[in-house]
Formats: C-alpha cells, sequence, structure tokens
C-alpha cells in the first residue's frame, strides 16, 4: 500500500502535478491520494477524474506556511500504518517529507527517477547529477520518498472522500510569490513545445491538447511568438525562458542554439522535425524525421 | 553562541564516477566542500563572532573528509570531527547516522546547527531536529542579524524568524563566503581532525550501479517506418519516461 501526498493551498502557487501522481499510480497497484487542503469543495471534479482514490483533508485554517504542523497532521494520520509515502520531487514536497520521516524515525529517499515495486521491498533509483550512475536504494518496510516521476494523466472516475482536519490559525512564515510565478513553463514537468514547423497558429491546438494529455506546458520558439501564435511568456531561449523540465518534447523545431541555450539541461528530449540534419537530433534522446503535426495527431491518440 | 557545521563535499565533475561495462569506478579526489557548505561556515564564523565558537563535522570518508575539513578550518572554525562509518551520500541509511550524530552532539549545549544544501547528499538536517527537539529552517537564503530568515520554495519563498536552538540548512547564496588567507590555510592543514565511529548498521545502506537507462539516441524516420510513434511511445514507456 503507497500514499501519495499533495497540498493544495488555494493561497499558494506551489501546487503538485496530476501527471506526477499518474507516474506514482503506474507504479503502485494500491494507491491513495492524500490532498491536505483549505478549498475541498473546488477539487472533488479533478480528483474525480484522476483514477486515483483520493481523501481530501479539509480545514480552512491549512496553509503550507506551517511546515511543522503540516507534518504533525501527517504523522499523527500515518503513524499507525506500514507503508510508502510519497511526495513530489519539489522544494515544498520535499520540505514536509523530510519532516515526516524525520517524525516516523524512518529512510527518507529523495529525488526519485525509477521505481520497482518487488514482493518483500520497493526499489528505488536517484540518477547522481550528470554522472552515468545511479543510486540504488531497497526500502523494506515503511519509508518516505519523493518522486520525479511523469505519467500520462487518464481520464478515469475515481472516488473522493472529504475528510476534516484540525489545524490551528498560526502562521509562522509568510509567502512571497517569486515575480516569474504565473508563468507555468518555468515549473512545468513536462514541456511540449512548437516552431514554426507547425504552419500557422492553427498548429498549436492539437499540442495545446497534447499537452493537456501529458499535463505539459505549452513553449515555442522565438519566430512563434514573433508572429503572434503565442504569447511571448511561451518563448524558450536566449531571449525568452530557460527550462530543465523532466521531459521536453520538441516539434518543428530545428534546433537553432538560441532557442536550445533555453533547453537542452531538459532530462530527456524528444524531438520531431522534418529535416534529418536539423541540430535539435543531436540533443534528443529520441527522435521522429516527419511532419510534426501528423506526429502530434498519432500521439494524442495514442498515450 | 555555540554552533555545529556539518559539511560535505559537492559533485560538480560529473567524472566523480566514470563507468567500464557494469563496473563504476570513484574519484574521490574531484571532491571538495560544496559552495552551500561555504556559505553555511562563514555564516556560521560571522553569527559566532569574537565570543562565539564554531566546530565543524563531517560524514565523509577518508581523504574526502579531511579536504572538506581542512577547506572549512581554514574559513575560521575552531575544531573539526569525522564520523567513521557512514556515507554521506546514502539516504537509506541516513536516518540511523543522524541518530548517533544526535546523540554525540546532545550535550554539547550548540544553540545552531548548520549545514549546506547539498543537492543529491543524504537529508540529515530534519532528522538532527527531530532527535535534538531543535527548530528546523530549511533551503536558508538568507539570514539577517535580527535572525529573519527566507525559504526558498519553487514558486516563492518562506520569511519568517528563527528560534534557537535550530538547525538550519543553508543555501550557496545565502551569504558569499570570503576566500581564507595562506596562514589560515596552512593552519587548517596542520589541525587536528578528531575521529568517532559511527557503528551503523549497514544492511540498509544503498549502491551505486551503472544507470542501464542511458540516453538511447534512436531515431525513426516516419516515411520508412510508418510506426514510428508506435515505437517513440513503446520507448518512452520502457524507459519509464512516459508512465
Amino acid at each position: 500500500m503507497a500514499y501519495f501526498i499533495q497540498f493544495e493551498d488555494k493561497s499558494l502557487g506551489e501546487n503538485t502535478s496530476l501527471a506526477t501522481l499518474a507516474g506514482v499510480k503506474a507504479n503502485f497497484s494500491s494507491l491513495t491520494n492524500i490532498v491536505l487542503t483549505n478549498h475541498a469543495s473546488d477539487l472533488h471534479d479533478k480528483y474525480a477524474n484522476s483514477g486515483v482514490k483520493t481523501v481530501l483533508y479539509q480545514d480552512e485554517n491549512f496553509t503550507v506556511r506551517d511546515l511543522a504542523q503540516t507534518a504533525e497532521f501527517l504523522f499523527n494520520l500515518l503513524k499507525n500504518s506500514n507503508d510508502t509515502y510519497i511526495f513530489e520531487d519539489s522544494k515544498l514536497g520535499n520540505l514536509v517529507a523530510a519532516r515526516l520521516a524525520a517524525k516516523l524515525a524512518v529512510p527518507f529517499i529523495p529525488s526519485i527517477s525509477n521505481i520497482k515495486v518487488g514482493p518483500n521491498s520497493v526499489s528505488l533509483s536517484r540518477e547522481i547529477d550528470s554522472t552515468k550512475v545511479v543510486r540504488l536504494s531497497h526500502l523494506k518496510g515503511k519509508g518516505v520518498i519523493s518522486v520525479a516521476i511523469n505519467g500520462v494523466v487518464e481520464k478515469a472516475k475515481a472516488e473522493v472522500s472529504e475528510k476534516p482536519m484540525t489545524i490551528s490559525a498560526e502562521e509562522p512564515a509568510t509567502y512571497v510569490e517569486k515575480r516569474d510565478a504565473g508563468n507555468d513553463l518555468l515549473f512545468a514537468k513536462t514541456v511540449v513545445a512548437g516552431g514554426k514547423g507547425l504552419q500557422d497558429a492553427e498548429g498549436f491546438k492539437p499540442l495545446e491538447q497534447l499537452a493537456d494529455k501529458l499535463d505539459a506546458s505549452v513553449g515555442a520558439t522565438k519566430a512563434v511568438t514573433d508572429v503572434g501564435w503565442l504569447p511571448v511568456s511561451r518563448m524558450i531561449g536566449i531571449s525568452g525562458v530557460s527550462v530543465k523540465p523532466d521531459i521536453f518534447y520538441s516539434f518543428g523545431i530545428a534546433g537553432a542554439v538560441q532557442h536550445t541555450t533555453g533547453m537542452d539541461q531538459s532530462k530527456h528530449i524528444i524531438a520531431v522535425n522534418t529535416d534529418p540534419t536539423a541540430p535539435i537530433f543531436k540533443l534528443a534522446d529520441y527522435g521522429i524525421v516527419g511532419d510534426a503535426n501528423q506526429v502530434i495527431d498519432q500521439l494524442i491518440n495514442l498515450v | 553562541m555555540k554552533i555545529a557545521t556539518i559539511v560535505k563535499s559537492e559533485l560538480t565533475d560529473p567524472k566523480t564516477y566514470t563507468t567500464h561495462r557494469t563496473k563504476v569506478f570513484y574519484h574521490p579526489e574531484k571532491l571538495f566542500l560544496s559552495d552551500s557548505d561555504k556559505a553555511a561556515v562563514e555564516l556560521a564564523v560571522k553569527i559566532a563572532g569574537n565570543n562565539g565558537q564554531v566546530d565543524l563535522f563531517t560524514l565523509e570518508q577518508g581523504e574526502v573528509g579531511v579536504r572538506v575539513l581542512h577547506e572549512a578550518l581554514a574559513m575560521g572554525a575552531a575544531s573539526a570531527t569525522e564520523f567513521v562509518g557512514s556515507d554521506p551520500n546514502d539516504p537509506a541509511n541516513a536516518y540511523l547516522a543522524a541518530e548517533k550524530v544526535s546523540e554525540y552532539l546532545k550535550d554539547q549545549g550548540y544553540d545552531l546547527i548548520l549545514v549546506g544544501d547539498v543537492v543529491g547528499s543524504a537529508p540529515i538536517a530534519a532528522y538532527l531536529a527531530e532527535n535534538l527537539g531543535f527548530n528546523l529552517y530549511e533551503n536558508v537564503t538568507r539570514l539577517s542579524p535580527n535572525w529573519e530568515y527566507e525559504t526558498e520554495l519553487d514558486r516563492g519563498q518562506l520569511k519568517g524568524k528563527v528560534q534557537t536552538p535550530a538547525v538550519l540548512t543553508v543555501e550557496a547564496n545565502a551569504i558569499e563566503p570570503e576566500l581564507p588567507s595562506f596562514p589560515a590555510l596552512e593552519a587548517a592543514q596542520k589541525q587536528t581532525i578528531k575521529s568517532v565511529a559511527l557503528n551503523l548498521d549497514t544492511e540498509e545502506a544503498s549502491e551505486v550501479v551503472v544507470n542501464q537507462t542511458q540516453h538511447p539516441h534512436v531515431i525513426w524516420n516516419l516515411d520508412e517506418e510508418p510506426d514510428a510513434v508506435e515505437k517513440l511511445v513503446a520507448a518512452l514507456r520502457q524507459d519509464g519516461i512516459m508512465k
């Protein structure tokens, strides 16, 4: 049994992605999604289609500004079970996960990129920076992990229930949003980006559909934002934003250095372009030489 | 004020680990004191001032442990201790190591424990805070003289006031460390390092193995292989990139 633990604080932008929930679900057959929130009534529909049984713990005073109280609530909730507790590999996820692990006196294994669930243990791989090695740990009993894995969001029905939690109204810290906090592209785990190879602004509609399926954010090259097919805030590259997602899908982008400077640190790059000599293929883990629009349509049907 | 700073190295050179087929080779000569630990030591020395004391500890082993302690001693710390018998990068038994370290530190009167935030190292700060009953402040990017701190989150910052005794994890940009002088470096090299055995149960230890899901660089041609998209999706699923 495993629990995926998330926070939905309406006053903060530090929420978990559905793609991570989908990725965790693909690994654990018995999974419960626990959501600590201050606006449960807004969340029923979102999780009713997540395919994972979800329990929303509601208190209007809840805030992740109080990390200690959040961890204390989780400790009291989970102390008598003997399971794996999973958080997203984000700064907030890791802060609460570490506190919970310390309270439970169990291992905390952060930044896991691959999970194998065996009969007696869970094998966890963590990439060691830019090396060619991974650290392999085996969780034999109760433990806390944080994961950087992504799945495809399936629209499957799931049971959603709501329970009260009691949180005091104290706030030991204030939260100040970063200037660019509103730009999803900067924080997305998956980015789907399009270039002039998508032909016209209409070509971005299927890309947005694909992004919806992958819980991804849509990016573009400067050439695309210059002609107004997408707003400038979506521009990736030397004149725009730099992104470092887990997965970067590049459609109809040749890969000029002005663009790749903003995405070449992505963990996995998948490229589609009609030109087999396009520089983007040098960066790609996987690529398809072919029409990007055609590939996007096929991907929408396949994932 | 009495401050303990737990220092470690940082993997900045990908050749710290090299591979040949399934074998992994470790090159500790490429590891040095991490930038965030330099910030932690600098912050500790500034807070301690003339009347306080900064003691260094490390869970690094062998030559790496000695190197990071010498580097940190040159920045103005008073003493250095290495904990022997643990891997500072192994998250699987970090809680056991933290338990032993907490036992060692608990009656020594520390007001503050500073730890650098190093990507890839095992997280021990929360365990130390829990075991010692200290407050915990992580990802600290700023600490003012009147104890106001800022914690870095993905899209914003938490701001509040540190209540001591406390454990703080410090980001590299929290303070700009001063370069140690040559006499300080020379004196640090001569300073004695104390060793304390942790005697950990290593049954739960993790292992470093070759990454079998290396970047494959496979390119299909849609004209020649009409099922290229199916092959792409299958490959992404097999590699765990798409679940």
